[in-house]
């Protein structure tokens, strides 16, 4: 049954409902973006800059 | 191991705890790199070699069609794979502030990977391959590969929940997209019915497997070799600049465009061949669209070196990094204008393909690899980098040799592609001769040789700096030690302080705008299973939306009445077509394009290849299409395939093929020939109980027909019982059973195109 529905559901619907749902994601990504403070971006942004700070050495 | 101690007041705000991290398993990763990285490209050296020079191919073991599964798997999986693995276990311990979740667990995955390496390296010249590309391991090795990418994501997982930095830096997110993409890309086109130890066949079959395939290969690309070495390059590039990345911002919209996009690409692979046009055309358009935030990566990553330009001048691993982006950019222009159908054509089954390929393996991939390498190498080992001036050498050589490499293979693809649909002004092919096509790209093979060697050199120049480095290292390599915020105790989501209803929505409403205060991607960051979730969902969505519809919809694949199974020994020569990997240089799928069916006869049906566990569509031509080999057109003698198997030349003059002369000699073995055909039972295939027990009886009858029609053709008379009485069988049996729809008036749907896009790209030169 489930060949029969999915053959009559029309085969564009798959890729319209794809690209609406992508449209939909991106543009949540773009407003979390745009939402975002600059402090917090900067601040993340340098997470990589800061996590070696502080290292000294252990001898297993 | 775990060496955290407290040294702050309990519950005070300024508790800190020391922790160490286990870089002795980034060593092993990068080592295995450096070692397999050689073995694979010296593989890929001489796989070039006997393209340009034939006798290089040396055994049944060590030919073209055998080894280069091998230098594909080996530089993919063992070359890159363990620089990402290296890359991933230095850089989550970092972003997290936290050991990896088992140490034990870091041991197995090491482990547990270099005898999947090694496993390939055995069971790939042997001739044990399932025929998909990138996936030709037989199943006991995909099901270890699970297993340890399991113990992989176990690890990871476990180390982000107890992890010490609330933010999860956007690296992270690259590398949980590749663990769960990875997972789910191996199982589903892994799934196959095994008929022996080392013996398999793909659950799915010709346009369907075809799909799938390229859904899987694309995606190998896309989260086994693009989005980790994107998380490296969004640590280690501000790492080696010393700044940070150039727009966080332009990060996030990157990751997730990407992600959802990449997916969707894979049906690209296919275009003109078999597969319905409305999945050709979805690969194309996602593919295009792909383009932006492909690009939008490789700005942030090339602008995050505003104001340190001037340090490329004198630090090696910058270079690297720069080149290496540069070439991500490249490769990734380049990828989406080939998904279009019209450039496609040209390309398609072209040395072009193998360009592209390339600029981003070697380019993009080794030259990542190498500044990732060069960065570690005084953090790992806790000594200065033995020479800048050799790793300078290497870098340049590196250049060199992939700029030599890609020219040679772009002007050998475009020359075969104009060469392929050249008529004459009388509408015939000017070069009908397939091997006219080949003799002319042989100078551009000699370039390619010498490109990849000079490549291999600076690589070796490299591993040599890397030894001399750790000679200089102290015998002693304790773990880095780092004083980070004390891990604080788990706080739910949601927490209910007072008995009674209101109250608890009381605190289920105040615990969610607490959480919310930052914003919603903010918390959804602080979540890694739901983060991993999302994800997960956005790769869905394109595999669903092209898979399902495949799979279910019967027009797709619209059956002929004359297609019928394979016979024993057809279905043993196929497997013998296999295992010597001629699909590596032979496509079986004609396109509908006027100057493929001029050469090749009638182009190919969805419902012809509906038996065809695995599909064998090929994606390279360095010989011509077998798709109708045995069809009136193209059919030769059983005495042309003997002599061509023991001696390409005595039948094609200049001919570049290997001899295969050991199928003349070796016995063909039908001991699993019943086994086989009770496989194929067990996927759909209409054989009979009767047809699977006589399976050996008829497989032998239709052998000693083909011998004593050799004979009769003066042929040679002592090959009763040989393999290449299969491989006959099989050969002369593609394309018939099209042809006999067609001569019994019988019209073979297109089911692809529809009728009208069919007519017009037949009549298309």
């Amino acid at each position: 049954m489930i060949r029969d529905v999915m053959q009559n559901a029309g085969l564009e619907l798959f890729a319209e409902a794809g690209l609406i749902l992508f449209l939909a994601g991106f543009v949540l990504a773009v407003v979390r973006v745009a939402l975002m403070r600059k402090d917090e971006s900067i601040q993340v942004g340098h997470l990589p800059l800061d996590d070696d700070q502080h290292e000294s050495e252990v001898h297993r | 191991m775990a060496t955290a101690v407290a040294t702050g007041p309990p519950g005070s705000s300024t508790q800190t705890e020391k922790i160490a991290y286990d870089d002795r398993v980034v060593r092993w990763f990068v080592y295995a790199t450096v070692t397999w990285g050689i073995v694979g490209m010296l593989v890929g050296v001489l796989i070039a070699l006997q393209i340009a020079w034939w006798p290089a191919n040396v055994t049944e073991y060590f030919t073209f069609g055998r080894l280069r599964p091998l230098h594909t798997n080996a530089v993919i999986f063992a070359f890159a794979g363990n620089a990402i693995f290296a890359a991933i276990y230095y850089s989550t311990q970092r972003l997290l502030k936290t050991r990896m979740f088992s140490d034990a667990i870091s041991q197995f995955h090491f482990w547990g990977w270099q005898a999947i390496i090694v496993s390939a390296a055995i069971t790939l010249p042997l001739g044990f391959t399932q025929s998909k590309e990138y996936a030709e391991l037989e199943w006991p090795i995909d099901i270890a590969i699970a297993v340890v990418w399991v113990a992989f994501a176990i690890n990871f997982f476990g180390a982000l929940a107890r992890r010490r930095e609330k933010h999860i830096y956007v690296a992270i997110w690259f590398y949980i997209a590749t663990i769960v993409t990875v997972a789910v890309l191996h199982i589903f086109n892994s799934l196959v019915v095994p008929a022996g130890l080392f013996k398999s066949y793909s659950v799915y079959a010709g346009a369907q497997d075809a799909l799938m395939q390229w859904w899987y290969g694309h995606n190998a690309v896309a989260f086994f070799l693009t989005t980790p070495f994107l998380g490296l390059m969004y640590y280690f590039l501000p790492k080696a600049a010393g700044r940070p990345v150039f727009s966080y911002k332009l990060s996030i919209i990157h990751f997730w465009s990407l992600v959802f996009l990449y997916i969707w690409a894979g049906p690209h692979h296919l275009h003109y061949t078999a597969l319905p046009e409305w999945a050709s055309t979805l690969g194309m358009v996602f593919s295009i669209m792909l383009w932006m935030p492909s690009w939008g990566g490789m700005i942030n990553g090339l602008l995050t070196l505003r104001g340190a330009w001037h340090k490329l001048r004198d630090e090696p691993v910058l270079k690297f990094f720069v080149v290496g982006i540069t070439f991500y950019g490249m490769s990734t222009f380049e990828g989406p204008m080939l998904s279009i159908k019209t450039v496609n054509s040209l390309s398609h089954y072209t040395d072009w393909t193998i360009a592209h390929v390339h600029s981003g393996a070697l380019g993009w991939n080794g030259f990542m690899a190498f500044g990732l390498i060069y960065w570690l190498i005084p953090k790992l080992w806790k000594t200065k980098l033995y020479s800048k001036a050799l790793a300078n050498w290497h870098f340049w050589m590196g250049t060199i040799g992939i700029l030599l490499y890609v020219i040679a293979m772009y002007s050998a693809g475009v020359t075969q592609g104009l060469m392929w649909r050249a008529f004459d002004e009388t509408g015939r092919l000017l070069y009908p001769d397939f091997i006219e096509t080949v003799i002319e790209l042989l100078p551009m093979y000699w370039v390619r040789v010498f490109g990849g060697t000079l490549y291999l050199v600076g690589f070796i120049l490299g591993a040599f700096n890397l030894v001399m480095s750790v000679r200089n290292a102290p015998s002693e390599l304790p773990d880095e030690v780092v004083e980070v915020p004390a891990r604080r105790a788990f706080k739910p989501m949601f927490s209910f302080k007072s008995v009674g209803e209101a109250a608890k929505y009381d605190d289920v409403l105040n615990t969610v705008e607490s959480n919310a205060k930052g914003n919603l991607h903010r918390l959804l960051e602080g979540w890694p299973l739901v983060f991993t979730v999302v994800t997960v969902a956005a790769i869905l969505v394109g595999s669903v939306a092209e898979i399902v519809p495949m799979l279910l919809v019967k027009s797709n694949i619209p059956t002929i009445a004359s297609v019928k199974p394979y016979t024993p020994l057809e279905l043993e020569g196929r497997d013998l077509y296999i295992r010597e990997g001629c699909y590596n240089c032979h496509s079986q799928m004609v396109r509908a394009m006027r100057h493929e069916t001029e050469r090749y006869g009638e182009y190919g049906k969805p419902g012809e290849y509906v038996y065809d566990h695995p599909f064998l569509w090929g994606s390279k031509r360095t010989g011509p299409d077998l798709a109708r080999e045995g069809a009136k057109k193209l059919r030769k003698s059983h005495t042309w395939h003997v002599r061509h198997m023991e001696n390409p030349r005595s039948t094609s003059p200049k001919s570049i093929m290997p001899p295969y002369a050991w199928l003349l000699e070796k016995d063909l073995d039908l001991s699993n020939t019943q086994g086989k055909l009770e496989a194929m039972m067990m996927l759909g295939v209409p054989y009979t109980v009767d047809q699977a027990d006589n399976a050996v009886a008829d497989a032998q009858k239709q052998a000693h027909q083909i011998s004593e029609e050799l004979k009769a053709e003066g042929g040679p008379g002592n090959l009763e019982g040989k393999e290449i009485l299969a491989l006959i069988a099989y050969l002369q049996r593609l394309g018939t059973d099209l042809e006999r729809e067609m001569q019994s008036g019988g019209s073979a749907p297109a089911a692809s195109l529809d009728t009208k896009t069919a007519q017009a790209m037949r009549g298309t030169p």
